[in-house]
């Protein structure tokens, strides 16, 4: 793809750290973000959050936008998407996914990043799938030359 | 803090799919509006036509604009054997022929 976009990359980054982390222990699961998670096994989480990081970084590797890119990196946005609500939610509510309480501007200023990641990576998401395509380019391209080409045209001898 | 796991499922598979659906309609919105769509061997096909086209009509302007200047080349050496000519005080019968045969078709 001709876009630069970092904050997928940085998704895939974060979740694959996530992963390794919970491959290690439990104690991840504390975190706000991940605590939303802490009903699935951990190596599931893990392999779950692998699996999304694969699956985006190969969507963004990709030439051109597609479909299948699109699918590819919808998996990464719903994790983002649970996380972010986590978020809201602790902010909402005024304490942690671990059950520490803390006033909600503290709360808000410390996990403002979740929730922006997610409307950033959905921003970016949509800016790639909905630009025109190289062929969408051209096509536009060639219809106007043809259109200039033909007014320009002098009139032949059929017009006479 | 206890999160209602409906909430999660729904947000988790609903926000994907409307930026999925969404994407959808706003592609084939695109596609009608752009009217019928072309593969890129068709576009490659029409371009390598269109280019042979203003080849063409490039050589055939140039060949006109050659024939333009040679023609106009000539009538320059016409004039100046003509003005030749009528200067050559000299010989003012010969001249006079040179002259009437120059405006002679």
């Amino acid at each position: 793809m001709r876009t630069h976009p970092w904050i997928i990359w940085y998704a895939v980054l974060l979740h694959t750290l996530w992963a390794c982390l919970l491959l290690v222990s439990q104690n991840p699961y504390g975190a706000t973000a991940l605590h939303v998670y802490s009903a699935l096994p951990r190596l599931l989480m893990a392999g779950v959050l692998l699996t999304a990081s694969v699956l985006a970084a190969w969507a963004i590797t990709r030439r051109q936008p597609s479909w299948q890119t699109l699918a590819a990196l919808l998996p990464q946005q719903a994790i983002l998407t649970v996380s972010a609500y986590a978020a809201a939610a602790a902010v909402v509510t005024a304490h942690y996914g671990d059950g520490v309480i803390r006033p909600r501007p503290f709360i808000l200023a410390d996990q403002a990043p979740v929730i922006l990641i997610f409307a950033l990576h959905t921003a970016a998401v949509v800016e790639m799938h909905a630009r025109r395509t190289t062929a969408d380019v051209l096509q536009a391209t060639l219809t106007a030359m043809d259109t200039e080409a033909e007014r320009l045209r002098p009139p032949g001898p059929s017009s006479k | 803090m206890h999160v209602n796991a409906v909430y999660l499922i729904l947000l988790g598979l609903g926000v994907p799919a409307l930026t999925f659906s969404g994407l959808w309609f706003w592609r084939l919105r695109h596609q009608r509006h752009a009217g019928g769509r072309l593969t890129e061997t068709e576009i490659a096909a029409r371009i390598a036509a269109r280019q042979e086209e203003l080849r063409q009509e490039r050589e055939a302007r140039d060949e006109h604009l050659a024939g333009l200047i040679a023609h106009l080349l000539q009538s320059a050496v016409d004039a100046r054997s003509l003005q030749s000519a009528v200067d050559g005080r000299s010989e003012p019968d010969g001249a006079r022929d040179l002259a009437e045969r120059a405006i002679r078709p």
